[in-house]
């Protein structure tokens, strides 16, 4: 099969939704020895561009989206054996997690899968995470970046509280945080080291902290949290 | 409501769109997160909140817990300005509706509390409306199921999202008679993850709207008028509103008035002073707004959502007295 058929399919699997195409594209892809981020950059995140398109012309809507980033997700699965990973001795350890009182947790799977393919080292706990276990599992593991997320308005004090709490427990690591009501300006006032709107961003603030790590990754990955900022005030 | 008003009323209805703030259970000795559970303490703090900051209603709980606590679900009360949170969702996929316990209003949770306090409510202030929260059944859903797996079954699995609906709706309906048995004077239905904004028209049409009018139908059968509050922008859903049977439509801060009221001509419009700016201030500038709003034609004035714990009393008096006063 050509290399574009195979891009196409990639594509067309996450705009229609189908986690069994996704994945058979994705094998094919991967037994023409094709390069495993050229098939998400040229395929699965191509795909999910027009599915952003199709959202903001209103055609698709949130169960829709929902469903094409499981595509997608299952295109990556099959993808991820064949990346090429950082030597294990450098890589950073990334705490991540949402913070307590809300449990949307779309856009920190996003950013947790794309620092885990950019070589660092993830430590995920979940959604709806107490602010202690944030700085205990961050003192334990003696971690370099703790990245903080909520899509709510009421949960966004609970980020200040855990830099607050770090800050009194001594414990170094850096402090990135994101999601839909979350501004630069917010992150600066609480004294985050670093804010990201999405999943990418993400990426390249966590590169900028630590210099060693260097995969070269230009995967454009949607914007499902900036999608979804309209959100904010959901309770 | 009891009688004819020559001005918009301003009102905070309670439930998902909380009434209550810091400053006045700090006067009160009735704090969260005792008073979620205490029927005195919350009719205490829902006067108190009516006699410091000029709102025309009573209204409980506050939170939009009660229905999914009684339904099985895991609540953690929050602290002295959290509001309680789901913490366990009893179902891990649509089917398993069916192993939900039809809920007793007068037995599970925290209903008969909010039953004992709307009585307490009803009967000491006959004067000022109690209001009788309800959550719209797919946002119930929402709180008994992990979102994102209601929201692709939509797609995946439709004929089971509306057995499950059709079970919820009954169960908010049996509650809804119970509210108004005890004295509620008014139903508002809070419906935030029904949005058009997240749904799209389609599936508004077919997963919410049904449900919404079976439940507001039933509310007016017993003589109770209805305010349904929709989160999120709603311009996708203008049509489908015209159909919801509604009195009163309470929207997001998001949304236009005017333009509103142009597309839905027919409903009454509560709303929209943004909750953010009523925490955050200034006073001018939530004057200001809710001047606007009422240039704009809304019927009740109203925040956009819940009001923020943190927000001071002189935030939401500046909003109170702005409609007492009368656009001029």
């Amino acid at each position: 099969m050509e290399k574009s058929d195979i891009l196409n399919h990639l594509a067309q699997a996450v705009i229609d939704m189908d986690v069994t195409r996704a994945r058979q594209a994705a094998a094919e892809a991967m037994s023409c020895n094709m390069d495993p981020y050229e098939a998400i950059t040229g395929g699965l995140a191509k795909g999910m561009d027009t599915v952003n398109e199709l959202f903001e012309n209103e055609e698709y809507f949130v169960p829709e989206i929902l469903l094409c980033a499981d595509a997608m997700y299952a295109g990556i699965e099959v993808l991820k054996p064949h990346f090429p990973k950082e030597a294990a001795p450098n890589k950073k350890k990334v705490v991540i997690g949402v913070v307590k009182g809300d449990t949307h947790d779309i856009g920190k799977n996003l950013v947790k899968i794309m620092l885990d393919n950019a070589g660092f080292e993830m430590h995920d706990l979940g959604r709806n995470v107490p602010y202690a276990k944030f700085i205990d599992t961050a003192g334990e593991l003696n971690a370099d970046l703790v990245c903080l997320s909520t899509l709510m308005t009421t949960t966004m004090d609970g980020m200040h509280i855990v830099i607050e709490d770090m800050k009194k427990a001594g414990i170094p690591a850096r402090v990135m945080i994101g999601g839909g009501p979350i501004s630069p300006a917010f992150a600066k006032t609480i004294g985050a080291d670093g804010y990201a709107k999405n999943a990418a961003e993400a990426v390249k603030v966590a590169k900028g902290m630590f210099q060693g790590i260097q995969i070269p990754l230009a995967m454009k990955i949607p914007e499902l949290v900036s999608i979804r900022k309209n959100r904010g005030g959901v309770r | 409501m009891a009688e004819q008003v020559d001005r918009p009323p301003v009102i905070a209805p309670g439930g998902m769109m909380t009434m209550a703030c810091k400053e006045v259970m700090d006067q009160t000795n009735c704090r969260w997160p005792a008073a979620h559970r205490d029927a005195a303490k919350m009719a205490e703090l829902s006067i108190s909140m009516h006699h410091e900051t000029g709102i025309e209603n009573l209204g409980i709980p506050f939170c939009m817990t009660v229905e999914a606590e009684a339904l099985g679900g895991e609540v953690e009360d929050g602290d002295e300005v959290t509001e309680p949170h789901m913490i366990h969702y009893p179902m891990k996929s649509v089917e398993e509706w069916r192993n939900l316990q039809e809920l007793n209003p007068y037995k599970d949770g925290r209903l008969p509390s909010i039953l004992a306090c709307t009585s307490l409510l009803s009967k000491g202030h006959p004067d000022i409306p109690a209001i009788g929260n309800l959550v719209g059944p797919l946002s119930l859903a929402t709180s008994l199921i992990d979102a994102f797996l209601l929201f692709k079954a939509l797609r995946q699995r439709p004929e089971e999202v509306h057995r499950m609906l059709d079970f919820l709706a009954d169960n908010s309906i049996s509650y809804g008679e119970a509210l108004i048995r005890n004295g509620a004077d008014l139903i508002v239905i809070s419906d935030p993850s029904a949005t058009g904004e997240i749904l799209g028209p389609d599936m508004f049409n077919a997963f919410a709207l049904p449900y919404l009018n079976q439940m507001i139908h039933r509310m007016h059968t017993l003589g109770k008028p209805v305010i349904v509050h929709i989160c999120g922008r709603i311009a996708p859903v203008y049509e489908s509103l015209k159909r919801l049977v509604a009195e009163c439509i309470s929207v997001d801060s998001v949304v236009n008035i005017k333009e509103m009221r142009n597309a839905i001509p027919g409903k009454k419009l509560m709303g929209n002073v943004s909750t953010i700016l009523l925490q955050n201030g200034p006073v001018d500038m939530i004057q200001k707004v809710s001047r606007n709003l009422l240039r704009s034609g809304v019927d009740i004035l109203a925040p956009a959502c819940g009001i923020g714990a943190k927000t001071p009393v002189r935030h939401i008096r500046a909003m109170t007295e702005t409609a007492k006063a009368g656009i001029q």
